[in-house]
């Protein structure tokens, strides 16, 4: 079956976290164990990346096919978001609730941002993996 | 849970209807073709607006594009 250019859209986002954030995440579990320092720029600059790389592949897209671009999201579209969020929602959830734990533990503001941000991107990544399953076997 | 316990004859109607494409049927619904797509293939229950609305292109009654089957046990 074609892909409409929302669930490509979902493709390209879930493709850039795990290439984007993956490795940052690699990272900081080394930087827990000591063996490495990630500074705080790396964090922002990957944040721009993720965006910039999120703009210019969703061009590229779009030129592909213009006309799935510019069609507004239909009912379908709509539900699958909507039922993709709601699965995310419990995942940041459980990732607030996760962070707030670890402040039983002696940790820095730093650690406790990750954990935040991992929540996030987990989040996310659930999201746009809950839409492409959406899309791919209906529902 | 895929597939849904409504079937339809959209694909039939659409042959009998000078073999309308699925991007015209979902043009005049406003709906994508890909959605138009999912609809045939069983993975989507439309809305009954739009239900109504493919009735109504193929002027037919909406029993004769979407038959609910009760579930084998």
């Amino acid at each position: 079956m074609e892909m409409s250019f929302r669930e490509k859209s979902a493709w390209i986002s879930l493709m850039l976290i795990v290439l984007v954030f993956g490795p940052y995440f690699w990272l900081v579990g080394r930087s827990f164990a000591g063996q490495t320092h990630v500074h705080g720029g790396t964090q922002f600059a990957l944040i721009l990346l993720f965006v910039v790389l999120e703009i210019v592949l969703h061009i590229a897209v779009a030129i592909q096919s213009p006309r799935d671009a510019e069609a507004p999201s239909d009912e379908r579209d709509n539900l699958i978001d909507l039922r993709a969020t709601r699965v995310a929602f419990y995942v940041l959830f459980g990732g607030a609730l996760i962070s707030i734990f670890t402040l039983h533990f002696p940790v820095n503001v730093w650690t406790l941002s990750q954990f935040v941000l991992f929540s996030i991107v987990v989040a996310e990544l659930v999201k746009f993996g809950s839409q492409i399953v959406f899309y791919r076997r209906g529902f | 849970m895929g597939r849904c316990a409504i079937r339809n004859k959209i694909r039939e109607l659409r042959f009998n209807q000078a073999e309308m494409t699925q991007q015209e049927l979902a043009d005049r619904i406003g709906v994508t073709r890909q959605t138009v797509n999912a609809i045939e293939l069983g993975k989507y229950s439309p809305s009954l607006e739009v239900a109504f609305q493919i009735a109504a292109v193929f002027n037919v009654p909406l029993d004769q594009v979407f038959q609910y089957e009760k579930a084998r046990k």
